[in-house]
């Protein structure tokens, strides 16, 4: 064994330090590697998926709120002359039946059988995060135990004996430091030592109270009759889930045994389960919850010495105040508007400095193309539109990196924990604010995840309401529409745009429970994972993650829309159907300034005024001014002339369309504006009134085509047609009172 | 001549962007990644099509 008694704090962290993912990736003398596969199986926010991303250096998001890992990700490390096929599973509390994520988990273990389970534990909490492994050891599979965030032992143990914690559970030990990469050619070792069968342990059993052994003894026994049947179980695990009364056991074994031994065993489980009740006066389930709690703590106790005085953490302390029950969501609302302060005050700088430079780049084409279509493309048509919604990019930079801050730190999850009583509160399952938390950034995978919950009805509510979180494509509407109208207090504004969101979906999740989707909610554990130190490289990667999301999204499907807007902007071509003969008219104005009849500045006036007019019609005459007429008398009540009506039928394309539409839009109409100047047309035209209206209706409308899509393939196309026509009409109802109770004041 | 150059310039230029708007509608109509639209929403579907399925079978119950 490797691991003798150790301390803590003399241990050599630096030597575990990994450079080389791939160590043998040049070793060209490698023939024949071993190939096996491990499964990491850990609680949510253990450091799970970090240590996956340690071992096979693959990128993904390390969340910090529970159930963040709702996949399973698969990777692949070689080393040693061993390639190690490295599972994910979601992280889970134990393997009971109780969510989806303990199913699935459960369900990979037993049938695909990993080589090795790869049990990953927090540090920081190991009684409760033990519960779980004691399950993995009655499954009796090969594993290695990894405590994570091994510093967290250093403040709160004087020292571990390792040698002893790995006999006890019958699984090497191994410390890492996730975040820090730290422990990781360890934790390689011992899997390789576990796979070679190297590391010889006794199977360990967690013993029970007699009554409940001698019950197991009975049913096992029934089992092993049936062994043919069940022999890829181990019989002991099977019979302790028969005690807990998983359900999903009960049902296989249902399925698979024969009717008439399945109902000696069925027969055999009541009377088991009512004799320990009679004796124990308690349920079998409580007690073997307490046997293994038993047993983790008795083995914490021998091979852990705890430090004196062992004061309250620190997590303790700043949770005594930010999860607090009258402060918590205060703090949560404080935090966030000091968040949209600092994002659209200090982004205002480098977001101008990008606008310049897109001024600049317009004007050096305006002076180097000549007069025609390819000019008037590219500055109206890419740089109008493309231009619009990148110069919005550093104020996004900004709001990522304070959201990576947020789950990196593990306040998303405190969020998460003070929204949970809301929840709760509105007749939401608490695990309902995942999904809506993910609808802040996008509200597609927002409505995927929402299959994590098992009731019709939650999921039904949490998806429609879902709406109304403010994802990142509308961001760019209310940076520009806030900024225009609201320049001092733009923060403010969006500030009230997400709270009203928030607000509404508080508002429509109770309307909907007392009358589409009557039902109870189901119980749920909100994790609260210690708090920690967010690294600049952990929350650059995250917040660059997104970023290159968007900008990707501005260089592919809203330059093309940009390109096709324009095209319907542009195209019938007036040619001589003007209204009136604007050419003569500007031959005369011309021969009136040649002959001195008018000064230069009122000929620069009448000229720009002539241009203004043909402009107008010119955009009146396009496919695009027809089809914004068309539907403007819908939109007029609310404020909205024809730009406004077609942008938002242009959103549904996705919600960043609206901004780069208009900006082509009054890029074409305004033929010597640049996109620097686009924000004065927008002042131009609008008001404060209808700046705020738009905001409010581009929120409350549903997001995209791609999330209505997956609404129907989520919830069918009936759901999929309510939800158009109920955000639709909430949308069109508020911003109709708005505009008309507003328009008595402005 | 280079009006001719500009006409087939913008004619290839609308018809990229037409493939382009195309590609992503189709993805987006099937629910999937489309040019950073909704990438994460593949990393939580083969657990979430397990999910569903059971969703399905309680539904039904």
């Amino acid at each position: 064994m490797r691991n003798n008694i150790i301390n803590i704090h003399k241990n050599n962290k630096n030597n575990n330090l990994i450079n080389n993912i791939n160590d043998n990736e040049n070793d060209n003398n490698i023939i024949n590697d071993k190939e096996f596969s491990i499964a990491l199986v850990g609680s949510p926010n253990s450091g799970k998926t970090t240590i996956f991303n340690d071992i096979t250096g693959s990128k993904q998001h390390v969340g910090n709120y529970p159930g963040v890992t709702v996949e399973y990700k698969t990777g692949k490390r070689k080393y040693n002359n061993y390639l190690i096929n490295v599972i994910d599973l979601p992280g889970i509390y134990s393997l009971t039946a109780y969510s989806m994520e303990e199913i699935v988990a459960r369900d990979y273990i037993i049938n695909k059988k990993p080589d090795i389970i790869v049990n990953v534990v927090d540090s920081s909490n190991l009684s409760r995060n033990l519960y779980l492994t004691t399950q993995l050891i009655e499954l009796d599979v090969p594993m290695v135990i990894v405590f994570n965030m091994s510093d967290m032992l250093e403040k709160t143990t004087n020292s571990v004996n390792l040698a002893l914690l790995s006999h006890l559970f019958g699984a090497p030990i191994v410390l890492t430091v996730g975040h820090k990469n730290e422990g990781i050619k360890d934790l390689l070792d011992a899997i390789i030592e576990v796979y070679e069968k190297k590391f010889i342990e006794k199977q360990v059993l967690i013993k029970y109270p007699d009554e409940i052994e001698n019950e197991i003894i009975k049913i096992q026994n029934l089992l092993i009759k049936n062994q043919d049947n069940v022999k890829q179980f181990n019989t002991r695990w099977l019979t302790i889930k028969l005690l807990e009364q998983d359900k999903e056991v009960l049902l296989y074994l249902r399925n698979t045994l024969k009717k008439e031994d399945y109902n000696k065993l069925e027969k055999q489980l009541d009377l088991s389960l009512n004799h320990i009740k009679n004796i124990m006066r308690d349920s079998a389930e409580i007690l073997i919850a307490q046997a293994r709690y038993g047993f983790i703590n008795g083995a914490l106790k021998e091979a852990i010495i705890e430090k004196e005085n062992n004061e309250i953490s620190i997590s303790d302390k700043i949770d005594a105040v930010l999860i607090n029950k009258i402060l918590g969501l205060p703090f949560f609302i404080i935090i966030m508007w000091v968040m949209f302060q600092v994002v659209f005050k200090l982004g205002d700088y480098p977001m101008n400095w990008l606008a310049l430079g897109f001024e600049k780049l317009s004007n050096f084409l305006s002076v180097a193309l000549p007069e025609g279509l390819l000019k008037s493309l590219l500055i109206n048509g890419i740089i109008g539109g493309v231009g619009s919604v990148l110069t919005f990019t550093p104020k996004m930079m900004l709001l990522f990196i304070f959201i990576a801050v947020f789950e990196d730190s593990g306040y998303m999850a405190r969020a998460a924990f003070i929204m949970d009583r809301i929840m709760h509160k509105i007749g939401l399952h608490g695990k309902s604010f995942i999904p809506l938390l993910i609808g802040f950034g996008c509200t597609v995978p927002a409505y995927m995840s929402a299959r994590t919950l098992e009731n019709k009805s939650d999921r039904l509510i949490t998806m429609h309401i879902n709406t109304f979180m403010s994802c990142g494509g509308r961001l760019p509407i209310y940076i520009l529409f806030a900024g225009v109208f609201f320049p001092k207090s733009s923060g403010n504004i969006i500030f009230s745009i997400y709270l009203i969101g928030i607000l509404m979906a508080i508002a429509m999740a109770k309307l909907l429970r007392v009358t589409r989707f009557k039902g109870e909610e189901e119980p749920f554990v909100m994790d609260l994972p210690p708090y920690r130190m967010p690294t600049v490289k952990g929350v650059f990667i995250h917040m660059w993650e997104r970023t290159w999301l968007y900008i990707k999204k501005a260089g592919t499907v809203i330059l093309a829309i940009s390109v096709l807007m324009w095209v319907l902007f542009t195209f019938p071509m007036i040619g001589n159907n003007y209204s009136q003969n604007f050419n003569n008219q500007l031959k005369d104005l011309n021969n009136s300034y040649t002959l001195g009849k008018i000064s230069k500045e009122t000929y620069d006036n009448e000229v720009l005024k002539i241009k203004q007019q043909m402009d107008v019609e010119k955009i009146n005459y396009s496919m695009a001014g027809r089809i914004g007429h068309f539907i403007e008398p819908v939109f007029k009540p609310l404020g909205f002339d024809w730009r406004l009506s077609l942008s938002s039928l242009a959103g549904i394309a996705g919600k960043e369309i609206v901004v780069s539409t208009l900006g082509t839009l009054f890029s074409i109409t305004q033929s010597d504006k640049t996109p620097m100047n686009f924000k004065d047309a927008i002042a131009k035209q609008y008001n404060p009134l209808t700046g705020y209206n738009f905001m409010l209706f581009s929120l409350l409308y549903f997001p995209c085509i791609a999330s209505l899509a997956v609404f129907k393939r989520e919830a069918g196309t009936k759901e999929m047609i309510f939800q158009i026509v109920f955000t639709l009409s909430l949308a069109w109802i508020v911003s109709f009172i708005v505009f008309q109770i507003g328009r008595l004041f402005i | 001549m280079y009006k001719i150059f500009e006409i087939v310039i913008v004619v290839i230029i609308i018809l990229v962007a037409l493939v382009i708007f195309i590609l992503n509608l189709r993805q987006q109509l099937k629910g999937k990644c489309s040019f950073g639209n909704s990438c994460e929403s593949c990393k939580i579907k083969d657990t979430c099509t397990i999910i569903k399925d059971n969703n399905k079978l309680k539904d039904k119950k």
